[in-house]
């Protein structure tokens, strides 16, 4: 496309990127990109975009030949397709095994998560606790935590990876957004005694508890150890990242 | 030159109002090749860039169209004088109180930018706009927040990341008034002709937005392709202290170019590092960035992003270490 956006093409895009906006800000669709928070946000530029298209549109054709001295038509504003574009031909799904292989396992830093607190101030409907694998990792490299970690059967639930390929050891992962995908950090706990046949992003519910030994002999850049008790597939979730509580 | 485009416009008059189609080849071609495309190209890479690639472009977009909504209504709503009349015509002034006022306001690099081009359009001074430009998406209230939230334990980083991003936008800001020329800055914003408020406003918005779009696109391409390919696990064994650190994380900073509500959590996260390296890549991320770049050779040209990026990005790094050196 080496021709430039036209006034006509112009208000096609502004609708079509417009369209993509609320498609994606009205349906589950946006799971999988942003944080929830943004869906008001997204709805109501989309909605922004299909005005001011429309109007443009209603404009251009109403226009006498009085036009701008200014106009300079650029090719650019032709990448405005390519979200739309990439979407219809891909349409792609959340980030998963392939993102945490590439991204810095998550580390236990100073955020606040109590173990014994969540246990107590949640109902969990009769069956163990679950954390998420943030909170996982948390507890398990703290000093005062991992203890009841290793006492207490708790349930996680996340997407199967292996990420180094060279071992025949299998891991729970799950990414933390803070505005968009392109934000994410990755948390992973490896599994033992179960799952290894399964293969990347394979959506699991493992319960089970902290093996302290395993997990003290390894650095904390790396992924705590989990015994697995039980572990049964399940379908991927509508929200497939975890947010700070 | 002026009346030559004139005479050429008038002249192509029926040209440039008509459509090309461009957009439903467009849709036509990605519609019918998604048929085939899954069954074939299933990677795991081709998913990750494009899931990256949409979410940041998603994620800009309401921070865009608000920017050149507020554009397209300074451009038609308001006089040209009354912004003369606010804006201290001191360089003394006006580039602090413009750092001041970015940090008051809460934004993203997506609508400053617009909101800056058009400011400089309306005769407030260059340096003032571009302090503004880098203090609204580096210090606003929604920043700080979240940057304490990250380190809960490290209320001295927060207060690092405010000053030496303060710092640092009036630095640039006084150096750009001092040496650069006026015409490195192209403004390739609109100008609407003389017409009614609401046709001006509708004009306005609509040409900002797909030339501004058109190179956040691009941005966000080149910041997905970067995110797919470079193994960040390594930096975990890289890591360490010292200016290499520094420089590491400066570098991923720009590459990586994660929005400024949601960086503190990725700096949190990169313990190998020491903190004055993590208040450089917290520094460094809202002022200069991919995605900022592609914005700014879109509002103002080549000639301008090619000095005013590295400069920006100088200034963060001596910034960050001096203020890392006192207050870390």
């Amino acid at each position: 496309m080496g021709a430039a956006v036209k006034d006509g093409d112009r208000t096609d895009i502004l609708i079509t990127v417009g369209a993509l906006a609320l498609f994606t800000g009205l349906t589950d669709l946006i799971l999988r990109y942003l944080r929830p928070g943004m869906r008001p946000l997204l709805v109501l530029a989309g909605a922004c975009l299909v005005v001011i298209g429309a109007i443009g549109a209603v404009l251009d054709s109403r226009k006498d030949d009085h036009t701008h001295a200014d106009h300079r038509p650029s090719r650019v504003g032709w990448l405005l397709l390519a979200p739309v574009v990439v979407w219809l031909l891909f349409s792609p799904g959340a980030l998963g095994s392939y993102a945490v292989s590439q991204r810095p396992p998550f580390q236990v830093t100073d955020v606040d998560f109590d173990l014994a607190e969540h246990i107590r101030t949640h109902s969990f409907q009769g069956q163990a606790p679950d954390l998420q694998v943030f909170e996982f990792v948390t507890a398990a490299f703290d000093k005062k935590q991992r203890h009841l970690l290793e006492t207490t059967t708790v349930r996680l639930s996340g997407f199967i990876t292996h990420f180094n390929h060279d071992s025949d050891r299998v891991y729970i992962g799950r990414l933390r957004i803070g505005c968009c995908a392109g934000d994410a950090i990755s948390a992973t706990v490896e599994l033992q005694g179960k799952g290894e046949e399964l293969s990347d992003d394979t959506w699991v519910e493992v319960a089970g508890n902290l093996d302290r030994k395993a997990t003290q002999a390894v650095a904390d850049w790396e992924s705590p150890v989990m015994h697995v008790q039980r572990l049964r597939r399940i379908p991927p979730p509508a929200e497939p990242y975890e947010y700070t509580r | 030159v002026r009346s030559d485009t004139e005479t050429s416009t008038t002249a192509n008059t029926k040209k440039v109002t008509a459509r090309s189609g461009g957009v439903w080849i467009a849709v036509l071609i990605a519609v019918t090749g998604s048929t085939y495309i899954n069954r074939y190209v299933g990677s795991a890479v081709v998913e990750n860039w494009s899931t990256i690639f949409l979410s940041l472009t998603l994620q800009a977009l309401p921070f865009l169209v608000l920017g050149v909504v507020v554009s397209a209504a300074i451009s038609s709503l308001v006089p040209p004088t009354v912004l003369a009349r606010i804006v201290p015509k001191r360089p003394v002034l006006a580039i602090p109180a413009a750092g001041i006022a970015g940090a008051l306001l809460p934004g993203c690099v997506c609508s400053s930018v617009p909101v800056a081009g058009r400011l400089i359009s309306r005769g407030v001074p260059q340096a003032a706009a571009l302090t503004f430009l880098l203090a609204a998406p580096a210090i606003n209230p929604v920043v700080i927040v979240a940057t304490a939230v990250a380190f809960p334990n490290r209320p001295e980083l927060v207060v690092a990341r405010f000053v030496a991003s303060l710092a640092t936008a009036i630095v640039v800001g006084t150096i750009w008034s001092r040496f650069a020329s006026p015409e490195w800055l192209q403004s390739r914003l609109r100008t609407h002709a003389e017409k009614s408020h609401g046709h001006a406003f509708v004009e306005v918005a609509a040409s900002d937005f797909v030339q501004a779009g058109g190179f956040l696109v691009l941005g966000a391409m080149l910041v997905a392709t970067m995110q797919t390919v470079i193994p960040q696990g390594i930096l975990q064994r890289v890591g360490g202290h010292g200016i290499v650190s520094v420089l590491t994380l400066a570098l991923l900073a720009v590459v990586l170019s994660i929005c400024s509500e949601a960086d503190a959590f990725v700096a949190a996260g990169l313990t190998q590092f020491s903190m004055v390296s993590r208040l450089t890549f917290l520094v460094v991320g809202p002022m200069v960035d991919l995605k900022l770049i592609a914005l700014q050779v879109g509002a103002f040209g080549r000639r301008f992003t090619l000095r005013f990026a590295p400069l920006t990005f100088a200034t963060c790094i001596l910034v960050s270490l001096l203020v890392g050196w006192v207050l870390l």
